[in-house]
């Protein structure tokens, strides 16, 4: 029943998994059509000019897999409701719980893949490069990668949660992608009538509200897609 | 003695959305076995009782019990039980017939790869084409196929042939005609298209502003009711009305209502109590019964 669950949502999602693919490889393609000009990479000894093209293309592919998680947890839900065929499998016997465990097996795998893959070829990179800074050349001024799981979390929680209620697929990917831009933008007005968090403190504080309501969201969407009767 | 339980307790059941009452506090009991024709008018609660059997719908207040388990707790064990055809089916429309039949063939155990191909074959319908190009006859169809392929102990059918042609709904019905005739299944078919209810339904409940106002068999309602024309002395109005009269009209002298339950004594009454001139008793069709049970309710 499961197989052919995963199945049938791997099918509803099958865009944002195309797009998601092109937006996991499509990096790699650009930093090495960026780095083959740049001098660390003609004048670098092989293994290490590979580290840093490794190393830059798996930076970008996480950032750009967020928008990947972002739409397939916004749509993954609501999705069904949009075509009305979730009054189909209403009537079906699967559990409200088995059904919503194949969408979260399917989001979790797509990002445990996401994550695999990179962190295979960082390895990878590290492994190759004479020293860790060789790997991060190009991206050693952005944000680190555990920050960027941080925002992702909150995007898909929040788009997690939104699917569960809205009836359109359009709500809840909109409040993916904007919820890190809201969490920033609401810890900065606090900041600024609270003056807290301070300067110091703002990064951590930031990184930790989206860890916790990505944690939250999430669990608040289950629940609720559990208990509401209605498809 | 074994008690074999109802197929189908209903209790209490009521429904509200918002200040809107749909169904009202409605107590039904299935025999396993039988088919029960759900008749109403447009809005009468029968879709929403439906869907609150189906687990789609949560009561606002009462229970229903199928084959003896409560479906409040043990939904998806019931659900396998259960054959389900809506009004209007939101199959996967990028789905093929095959793909579809594969996908619910995964999800009930009893799944009958036979009778799904028997069906398939009834049913004439092409296997390899998507939901979103068939037409509202084939999906009707393949909607019916999916409730029967496993074989389920209770088949509901909700207002399956609305919007259908006559051709498409005499296949509709043989389908399930052949499949109740080889079966003991116990089916609920809620239609507003009286005749084909009266082919298949061995009781008959009518429903009218989320209330069932009679459920009977259909011999017995049909055999119990009786139209009533009498006509009245010149100048003279009807004295008392037979509390058995579930609908009523005067004109000028003529004097219609309905009976059920209809009986010699309470004619005998209607007589000694009323300045009849004349009085015509006459049988009804299950067409016009429906009628006075809604007509009367509304001048209620």
């Amino acid at each position: 029943m499961l197989t052919a669950l995963l199945h049938k949502d791997l099918r509803i999602c099958r865009l944002p998994l195309i797009v998601g693919l092109i937006l996991l490889l499509a990096p790699f393609a650009m930093a090495a059509a960026v780095i083959a000009d740049l001098p660390l990479w003609t004048n670098a000894t092989p293994s290490n000019a590979w580290a840093t093209l490794l190393g830059t293309g798996c930076y970008f592919s996480i950032m750009c897999s967020l928008p990947t998680l972002a739409m397939i947890s916004g749509s993954i839900i609501a999705a069904e409701r949009n075509d009305r065929s979730a009054e189909f499998l209403a009537y079906l016997p699967p559990s409200r719980k088995l059904i919503l465990s194949s969408k979260a097996i399917l989001l979790i795998t797509v990002a445990t893949l996401i994550a695999g893959l990179n962190l295979a070829l960082l390895a990878l990179a590290h492994t190759l490069a004479t020293d860790t800074q060789t790997v991060h050349a190009v991206t050693t001024n952005l944000l680190p990668i555990h920050n960027l799981a941080a925002i992702g979390l909150a995007a898909a929680g929040a788009g997690w949660f939104a699917s569960s209620i809205a009836s359109t697929t359009g709500p809840p990917v909109t409040l993916a992608f904007a919820a890190p831009a809201a969490i920033l933008g609401i810890l900065a007005a606090i900041r600024k009538l609270t003056n807290w968090p301070s300067q110091e403190n703002f990064s951590p504080a930031y990184y930790t509200t989206c860890i916790a309501l990505g944690i939250l969201t999430f669990t608040l969407g289950s629940l609720y897609y559990i208990r509401r009767v209605e498809p | 003695m074994t008690d074999i339980p109802n197929a189908i307790e209903i209790s209490g059941l009521s429904k509200s959305f918002g200040e809107t009452t749909a169904v009202n506090d409605i107590y039904i009991n299935i025999p396993p076995g039988t088919t029960l024709g759900l008749l109403g008018p447009n809005g009468a609660g029968k879709s929403s009782t439906l869907k609150m059997l189906m687990g789609m719908l949560r009561p606002t207040h009462g229970s229903i019990h199928v084959f003896g388990h409560d479906l409040a707790t043990q939904a998806p064990t019931i659900k396998q039980r259960i054959g389900y055809v809506p009004e209007s089916n939101q199959i996967y429309r990028w789905m093929t017939i095959t793909q579809a039949l594969r996908f619910s063939r995964a999800m009930y155990q009893s799944w009958n790869d036979q009778h799904a191909a028997n069906l398939l074959d009834l049913f004439q319908l092409p296997s390899h084409r998507r939901v979103r190009n068939l037409s509202k006859g084939m999906l009707a169809k393949l909607s019916l196929l999916i409730a029967l392929a496993h074989e389920p102990d209770l088949l509901i059918l909700d207002e399956p042939l609305s919007g259908l042609d006559p051709i498409v709904r005499d296949d509709f019905l043989d389908g399930v005609m052949q499949d109740i005739c080889h079966n003991d299944r116990t089916v609920i078919f809620s239609s507003h298209l009286l005749d084909e209810v009266s082919r298949l339904a061995d009781s008959i409940a009518i429903m009218n502003a989320g209330q069932i106002l009679v459920h009977s068999h259909t011999q017995h309602l049909l055999e119990n009711a009786r139209r009533i024309r009498a006509v009245l002395h010149d100048g003279r109005l009807p004295q008392s009305s037979p509390p058995n009269a579930i609908w009523q009209n005067i004109n000028r002298r003529e004097w219609l209502m309905t009976l059920y339950p209809f009986s010699d004594a309470s004619l005998a009454s209607i007589r000694e109590q009323n300045p009849i001139h004349t009085l015509d008793v006459s049988p009804l069709s299950l067409d016009d019964l429906f009628r006075d049970f809604i007509r009367g309710q509304a001048r209620c």
